[in-house]
């Protein structure tokens, strides 16, 4: 078979939109008081601002009543409002209906089973002639598929005090926290935004501080209202008293945004410099003015010193709460609230400390004790999990995982059905391998553990790598993906590899100039789409293999006993 | 070996369990109660069993399919081969085979059954020593290590390399070392833990160690390091074998009896519509 020839996917051979952003919009977008900070000269000659914001971003023209973004989806793009109107409704519950969360098209049982004969008799087959990417149009076909509300008459006029005005950004906090979206964004009246996904904010932040500056503002001011407001914790609160509260709080940021720089080379050493890595918030012992509200970042470390090391007792997910018992205590005994335990930033963490005095006469009255203890028997580590398990799953940051594959070595017998089952449904590229990092009996297999915090994402030139909308799931947008490797190296736990690939007719594709192949990056990608969910785990014959959420650490423990 | 490798089945799976032998028992009671042929209805339900056994097969082929976990299955298959191997007994009268056919239908069965219990108990036994080493490698991945492992072994065994230069190295290398890295070996000695392969690997070593020049002694290190790695993937080699060579026996004996009671049934089928 003789290679095929074709020019090396470059960044902006798919623009973000179905078409580039027109030279009017793009010059109506950088008018906005928002984004007016920007100079077309601090931008290199390799990436002029123009071109940065024709292919980085689209328009969008919602009426009345259309759905911009739904909170809970994920999403990673920054909307700048040229025309209009927006409400901001936040709600925790759901209760309004319009959180439903959909399912992504999944193969019916006929289409499923038909992969044991369509599967490609050779490696890493892909499409090189299809043009239409599934992340860049709106749709697939490049219609407009905006939700509209206005069946939903209830909803219009439950907006925040601060809805977003014409000239104004939004969408900030899950672009530069890879979160869900915090609020749900509809259009008050007729608008026009220009949005611009995270590779371009990225690079206008980049060259431009003062849009960095304003957006890191944004984040601050917004997301402590909207991130405090949807954690379920504060549910039976009064608005009233929640609005007071959070308006007397401080937001603080901690830890090291680039935590993943280096992980492997360092993961070796002693615990005294895994620690060293990680800032510390609180240490047991200070003074606590306030409640920490963990507002998002992975996880932080919760410790106590325990001779010349510090002891892991746990770690924190967004929505925990920090110091929570040391204020009701000193309440009560009317003695200095001193914290028990050292609370260890690991990656960028952000906090909201709520005064004490606001804590305990706004908020303390409403908290439901059920849902604290809920809190505190999730983070509860005991079971079969040693000590040295814990410090493992935590100093090796395993815990940024909602979907660790784990294989317990004592039930593995090495069939390998799960690479298998890998196989068959990946078109016969199994999309991990069973080997990883191991403690005691139990293996963190090198499978992509779709993280809480994805840095997998950060770098990425064209947005191909991304996290699903309504699942949250990362998935690379074959199509997109350059080759260029970005994500690979950004990935801590080497569950990301780059693949030569071939045509359909199993030819070899490469570079038309230099003769190289050409290669894609690929990673599990949960069985999104097949019946069944990840195929590895259903295949275990022994219960040997599990995707673990860290989030519900009582699952692992579960499991391990089990 | 950690106790975890064995998992005493809940309370609640054991009476499931419990509550599919009564019914069982019931049905071959009621038969023999009715005054009916203890042996059909035993058959049947045998017959049944054992389609239903090979299903597990089938879902492993389809494990993107929402059909409960594999694991679940195999559950299912152990209990209901248990199951089966119970109304093997009913259906036979315990009573020894006469006649070549029905002597191969039996011991096929039993055959069948026994490598079952065998692969069950060595699925439990074989992961803590399977995985005692590290890195740990599938079955196919091992014979490519090996390959690797002969590879380097040689480019430092090159005439012009410092080792190569060393005439009785070169012989030990090419009348010993080579012969043993070359394929997995002493795979007994691996399953009963002994240390003789260790041993003999490092005595070889040593006794190579005073004919190596100084500015040899690293490259010599890096071999004897090769070296270890290949009595580990020999270690592993043997312990895959082990863990997977019953269903050498296990699954084409499934074909065969499968052919083999298709015909059973057939003929008696037969014989019972003749007689009537």
């Amino acid at each position: 078979m003789s290679p095929v020839e074709i020019e090396r996917p470059r960044r902006w051979d798919q623009p973000f939109g179905d078409r580039p952003l027109s030279d009017e919009w793009v010059e109506k977008a950088l008018q906005q008081p928002s984004m007016n900070c920007i100079v077309p000269e601090a931008f290199p000659a390799r990436l002029p601002l123009a071109d940065l914001m024709r292919h980085d971003a689209r328009l969008i023209e919602a009426r009345e009543g259309n759905l911009i973004v739904r909170q809970g989806d994920y999403g990673d793009s920054v909307f700048v409002l040229c025309t209009g109107r927006l409400l901001v409704v936040v709600d925790p519950e759901g209760e309004l209906g319009y959180r439903h969360k959909q399912d992504s098209r999944k193969l019916s049982w006929l289409g499923a089973i038909a992969q044991l004969w369509r599967n490609s008799s050779f490696a890493e087959k892909r499409s090189i002639a299809d043009p239409i990417s599934e992340t860049g149009s709106l749709t697939k076909d490049g219609g407009d598929s905006r939700i509209s509300l206005d069946d939903r008459k209830e909803f219009i006029g439950r907006g925040l005090p601060a809805d977003i005005q014409a000239g104004e950004m939004v969408g900030e906090i899950a672009a530069l926290r890879r979160s869900a979206r915090t609020a749900t964004l509809v259009a008050a009246e007729d608008c026009q935004l220009v949005e611009i996904r995270w590779q371009g904010i990225r690079d206008l932040m980049r060259f431009t501080p003062d849009l960095k500056h304003r957006i890191e503002e944004l984040f601050r001011s917004r997301g402590r209202a909207h991130l405090i407001e949807q954690s379920p914790i504060f549910s039976d609160v009064p608005e009233k008293l929640l609005t007071a509260a959070v308006k007397a709080s401080r937001f603080e940021i901690h830890g090291n945004e680039a935590w993943n720089k280096g992980l492997r080379k360092w993961m070796g050493d002693d615990e005294g410099t895994v620690s060293a890595r990680e800032e510390t918030v609180i240490e047991a012992g200070d003074l606590l003015d306030g409640v920490r509200v963990i507002v998002s970042g992975f996880a932080a470390r919760i410790t106590i010193a325990a001779g010349p090391a510090q002891q892991t007792l746990g770690y924190t997910r967004p929505g925990d709460l920090f110091g929570l018992d040391e204020i009701i205590d000193s309440a009560a005994n009317g003695t200095p609230a001193l914290a028990r335990t050292s609370l260890r930033a690991i990656g960028t963490l952000d906090l909201m400390v709520i005064p004490t005095d606001n804590f305990l006469t706004q908020i303390a009255p409403y908290l439901d004790e059920k849902k604290l203890d809920e809190q505190r028997i999730s983070r509860t580590w005991s079971g079969n999990l040693s000590q040295g398990m814990l410090d493992f799953l935590v100093d090796q940051r395993t815990i940024n995982g909602t979907s660790a594959m784990l294989i317990d070595l004592d039930r593995c017998t090495g069939c390998d059905d799960c690479v298998k089952a890998c196989a068959v449904t990946h078109d016969n590229n199994p999309r991990f391998l069973r080997r990883g990092y191991r403690h005691a009996h139990l293996l963190v297999a090198n499978a992509c553990m779709h993280c809480v915090d994805p840095v997998c994402l950060v770098g990425c030139p064209t947005g191909a790598i991304h996290r699903t909308r309504t699942t949250g799931v990362v998935v690379i947008d074959d199509l997109t993906c350059i080759g260029c490797g970005v994500c690979v190296e950004a990935c801590p736990y080497d569950s990301i590899r780059t693949v030569e690939i071939r045509d359909q007719g199993g030819n070899l594709v490469v570079d038309a100039k230099t003769g190289a192949p050409i290669v894609k990056a690929t990673k599990c990608d949960l069985c999104l789409g097949q019946p069944a969910g990840p195929a590895c785990q259903n295949a275990c014959p022994h219960d040997a293999l599990n995707r673990i959420d860290f989030g519900n650490p009582r699952s692992l423990v579960d499991w391990i006993s089990g | 070996m950690s106790p975890t490798s064995f998992r005493i089945p809940s309370g609640a799976v054991i009476s499931r369990w419990l509550l599919v032998v009564v019914a069982i028992a019931a049905i071959l009671w009621q038969t023999q109660l009715g005054l009916g042929d203890l042996s059909t209805s035993s058959g049947w339900l045998l017959l049944a069993s054992f389609l239903f056994l090979g299903l597990y097969g089938a879902r492993k082929k389809v494990p993107f399919l929402p059909l409960g976990r594999v694991s679940s299955w195999l559950s299912l298959h152990i209990g209901t081969g248990l199951i089966a191997v119970a109304l093997f007994f009913v259906h036979t009268g315990g009573r020894w085979p006469s006649g070549g056919f029905e002597t191969t239908l039996w011991f096929g069965f039993i055959l069948l059954a026994a490598s079952g219990i065998v692969g069950w108990g060595l699925q439990r036994l074989t992961p803590s020593f399977l995985h005692s080493g590290d890195p740990l490698f599938s079955e196919e991945q091992i014979p490519r290590e090996i390959a690797i492992i002969l590879q380097e072994s040689d480019q430092l065994l090159t005439e012009t390399s410092p080792l190569g230069s060393s005439e009785v190295l070169s012989h030990f290398y090419r009348d010993r070392l080579r012969p043993w890295l070359s394929a997995p070996r002493e795979q007994w000695a691996h399953l009963i833990d002994s240390g003789r392969p260790r041993l003999r690997l490092a005595s070889d070593f040593s006794e190579m160690k005073r004919y190596i020049d100084l500015e040899a002694r690293e490259p010599f290190d890096e071999l004897e390091a090769l070296a270890s790695g290949k009595l580990e993937l020999d270690r592993q080699h043997a312990w895959h074998r082990l863990s997977h060579g019953w269903l050498l026996v296990h699954l084409p004996l499934t074909g065969v009896l499968l052919v083999t009671i298709f015909v059973h049934v057939l003929v008696v089928r037969s014989h019972t519509e003749g007689a009537l």
